[in-house]
């Protein structure tokens, strides 16, 4: 049996299983509301890998922590909802500089094998992630700190620190990290990027209810140990993440009422096999055939109704508006690029994507990128990327001669994925005026749509722009505008939620990462910034 | 009907078309970037009265009192609050200057009350223990700018012939203004006031960057009331020092702390030093120590446009009929916007008003070259 942990939560004594994560565990106890936005709405876990900010509560005294980061083994006291617990007393952290040869960002499939190939080369690495296991998302443990798979991806000779933010750019070839006891200065010459992607979520009428999750976000949480025996769970969006994530919480005890995939049944079928003719197949691929059974295809959310959290979810497909009453529901329309880090450092991307060359090299000669930040394709390109972006790293350029023909045929696969399951239209006309577009700063879509209308003489300008080719400076003016008057973008996330969203809605794009590269305590900047050794 | 055409989408150039708009011109702003998204969209957006010298006491304090009377009509997102400033002494230098700022205030007629260290500890508890105690104004403000500045643009379009074009101005003269584009546009009364940018249309206007650093926390609600700033800021905004740092702390009303301050002269590459918020963080937490808990979202740059004696240059372009100039405000900009506009709309219809405009003519320096 499953060892339970005391802990208290806003002054209660609670049990909860010391192997889940926080947010899953709170979740299991009734707890879904973790935090009051700022206009006091009741919000809960959503990414449940530290992206989107949503449940952040007070954790032994830290405020504004994410609760999907930590496990309850670490944790002794918990305050929700914006119950101030900060204490003054906690003790500095030390302040160290490291040098190593290769330092690799992220932990999943592509950084793993970055590290592991690199090490083999002889080289010195540094492994680091912000959460609290090796794996990513796509080896994410089933409750416990990782994976077998994923500890065994990588010897002992790497330097692995997991729970540790890449939190400022400090020049060429060095970065500085912060974990909850240190704050590191390292020194490399080589950098390797598998920051990996996020979900693309959408805004919808009631999206913001506690218990609507992204898809990836609720399989996070399953994971991490959120009970889901006899629970009422819808799944909504796009891609291959619906079905694997339905055969997550199904084999977790969860009633699946539906799955509904935007796309239409034939750009399914024309990803990869024939769907229509050979369902086992797909099923098969995807390792749930009792998640077809509940697919519903050109099938998508237009509504989340509740109070203080999710009581349904309102689909539109072939048979019309139908009313699904559930307890969760995942909703996702697919994966996004993260080339946050990479641009913060300079490199270019095309779109979101990281642009890299067939070394894994980006347009900064000393960093290197791999796995879905370059472009969404799953884990085996993940691999791929990872073992060349390693190996290039250390000098070693053999493998991406020797790889060049599998590397085209998984970019190939990315872009049939991408294609096959590229968002409809309709879909940017779910979210109403009043509708939360920034969940940080609770600013509505028709705020941010007002902001342009504000300067409509620029507004104006901004199309002419567009016409006469200057789009992406127009797209990166109207973000600007609508951020400076409303603060969209402005709050925990830095925009990672609502820019990717904002950008499929209408088309305005963020291109400004700011430092901190990841929200740290003061403690970690006020560090002094000597030369190291 | 007469015409103004205002350079500038910024705080200062936005109060002035507002401004302008009420003495019936019609008004036309011009700028090639979005609104109020240079130093007014970098700054923390205090209202605050500064007491030296003399014409910049007069110049906040006609401002701060013009924002009282704009308050009740600011939209939501202007977020206005009447937050105080609290000027902190940690030694015995700083309390003597703190009794003369109050001195000078008292003789003006401000209110400002001096403070002993533990009063200033049941205010401010976040504040270390051992200060000697300080001076608080409680009539001084926050706004949000960029908000502030598209409000002012919104009264000014009251009319419903507001244009905001965006294009950067390549030549001004009397009556007219040229864009990169080929467009001129034509007006009666032309206002510059684009910030570091009107460098390049007013021949001579001394105005150099003075780059400053920030950084903005999560909400932390409650964590402090006032404008914190150590009474050793005037030495360090004043003084000629290449680079300095400051304490100077300020929450705005949602909760989130604004944390500064820095100075660097001369410094126009907009990217964060790590080195300069290092030393902007460190000396802030040697006043608030708590502040290294809170947790920093966003870090970020301005170049504030400075003078060589300090005071911004407000009034008529020599040579140039109906051309004035607005700029070089430094850190002051979003407090003095609405005495500046003032002032610029009286200058162009030739009224007398509160300022006396002497002391911000741009004359001044070249008086000061023959002299």
């Amino acid at each position: 049996m499953a060892e339970r942990r005391a802990i208290d939560v806003d002054g209660k004594r609670v049990e909860l299983d010391a192997a889940s994560t926080l947010a899953a565990a709170l979740a299991s106890s009734g707890a879904h509301v973790l935090r009051r936005s700022a206009h006091g709405e009741a919000r809960g876990p959503v990414c449940g890998m530290g992206s989107c900010y949503e449940c952040r509560c007070t954790i032994d005294g830290a405020e504004q922590e994410r609760a999907c980061l930590h496990t309850v083994a670490s944790v002794s006291r918990v305050a929700t909802r914006g119950a101030s617990a900060r204490s003054a007393d906690a003790p500095p952290r030390a302040h160290r500089r490291i040098a190593c040869d290769v330092l690799v960002v992220g932990a999943g499939p592509a950084g793993l094998a970055a590290a592991e190939h690199a090490a083999r080369r002889g080289k010195r690495v540094v492994l680091v992630d912000e959460n609290p296991g090796l794996g990513g998302q796509i080896w994410r443990a089933d409750r416990g700190p990782e994976s077998a798979r994923a500890r065994a991806a990588v010897s002992a000779k790497v330097d692995v620190r997991t729970e540790t933010s890449v939190v400022l750019p400090l020049g060429e070839r060095r970065l500085r990290l912060a974990s909850r006891d240190e704050v590191l200065d390292v020194r490399f010459d080589a950098l390797v990027l598998a920051t990996g992607a996020t979900e693309l979520l959408l805004p919808f009428p009631g999206w913001t209810l506690p218990n609507v999750l992204g898809l990836g976000g609720l399989q996070a949480l399953a994971k991490g140990g959120l009970e889901l025996a006899g629970k009422r769970v819808v799944l909504a969006g796009s891609g291959p993440l619906l079905l694997a994530v339905a055969d997550v919480v199904a084999r977790k005890g969860a009633s699946v009422l539906a799955v509904a995939e935007q796309a239409p049944r034939a750009n399914l079928a024309r990803f990869g096999v024939a769907l229509a003719a050979r369902p086992a197949k797909l099923a098969q691929a995807f390792g749930f055939a009792g998640a077809l059974a509940k697919l519903r295809t050109s099938a998508w959310p237009v509504e989340a109704v509740g109070g203080e959290r999710l009581s349904a979810i309102v689909l539109r497909g072939a048979r019309g508006l139908e009313t699904l009453e559930c307890d969760y529901a995942g909703v996702g329309f697919g994966l996004v690029p993260n080339g946050r880090l990479a641009a913060a450092l300079g490199c270019a991307l095309d779109g979101r994507r990281v642009r890299v060359d067939a070394e894994q090299r980006t347009s900064v000669a000393w960093i290197f990128a791999a796995g879905e930040c370059t472009g969404i394709g799953g884990k085996d390109k993940a691999r791929l990327e990872g073992e060349i972006a390693g190996a290039s790293a250390a000098g070693d350029l053999e493998p991406a001669r020797r790889l060049a023909g599998a590397r085209e045929r998984e970019l190939a696969f990315a872009d049939r994925i991408e294609r096959a399951f590229a968002p409809r239209a309709e879909l940017r006309t779910l979210a109403r005026p009043e509708t939360i577009a920034c969940r940080c700063e609770d600013v509505t879509c028709g705020e941010v749509a007002r902001a342009t209308e504000l300067a409509r003489g620029v507004d104006a300008d901004v199309r002419d722009a567009g016409a006469r080719g200057g789009a992406a400076d127009a797209a990166a003016f109207a973000w600007r505008t609508s951020k400076l008057q409303t603060r969209a973008g402005m709050g925990a996330c830095q925009g990672r939620v609502c820019g990717p969203a904002l950008e499929f809605l209408d088309g305005r794009t963020a291109r400004d990462v700011r430092a901190p590269l990841a929200p740290v305590t003061l403690d970690a900047l006020a560090a002094p910034m000597e030369t190291p050794q | 009907m007469k015409r103004a055409l205002v350079v500038g989408a910024g705080i200062v150039g936005a109060a002035c078309a507002e401004r302008l708009a009420r003495d019936g011109f019609v008004v036309t702003v011009v700028d090639h970037r979005p609104v109020g998204s240079v130093a007014t969209g970098a700054g923390m957006g205090h209202i605050l009265v500064m007491d030296d010298p003399p014409a910049e006491f007069a110049l906040t304090l006609r401002s701060r009192i013009l924002w009282d009377e704009l308050a009740p009509s600011l939209s939501t997102s202007v977020d206005h609050a009447a937050c105080g400033t609290l000027w902190v002494a940690a030694d015995e230098d700083e309390l003597a200057e703190a009794e003369r700022k109050r001195a000078r205030l008292a003789a003006a007629g401000v209110a400002a009350e001096l403070l002993d260290g533990a009063a200033l500890a049941r205010l401010e508890p976040n504040l270390r223990g051992g200060l000697l105690g300080g001076l608080r104004l409680t009539e001084d403000g926050i706004v949000y700018p960029p908000a502030a500045a598209a409000w002012f643009l919104e009264r000014a379009g009251a009319t419903h012939e507001r244009h905001v074009r965006r294009a950067p101005v390549v030549s001004v003269e009397s009556g007219r203004a040229r864009l990169a584009d080929g467009t001129v546009l034509e007006a009666d009364v032309i206002v510059l006031a684009a910030g570091l940018e009107t460098r390049a249309l007013v021949r001579g206007l001394p105005l150099r960057a003075r780059k400053g650093h920030l950084v903005i926390t999560d909400r932390h609600p409650g964590f402090c009331r006032h404008e914190i700033v150590e009474l050793g800021y005037i030495k360090n905004a004043h003084g000629a020092g290449l680079e300095s740092v400051a304490c100077n702390v300020l929450a705005r009303p949602n909760g989130q702390v604004l944390v500064g301050s820095s100075r660097q002269f001369d410094v126009e590459d907009p990217a964060v030093e790590p080195r300069m918020l290092a030393k902007v963080v460190a000396r802030a937490t040697e006043f608030l120590p708590s502040l290294a808990r809170l947790r920093a979202i966003r870090a970020w740059t301005g170049l504030r446009a400075t003078t060589p004696d300090g005071l911004p240059v407000i009034g008529p372009v020599p040579g140039a009929s109906g051309v004035f100039v607005a700029a070089g405000h430094e850190g002051l900009g979003i407090t003095a916007s609405t005495g500046t506009a003032e002032l610029v709309a009286e200058l162009a219809s030739g009224r007398r008003g509160v300022l006396d405009p002497a002391p911000y003519r741009i004359e001044r320096f070249q008086e000061a070259k023959r002299g």
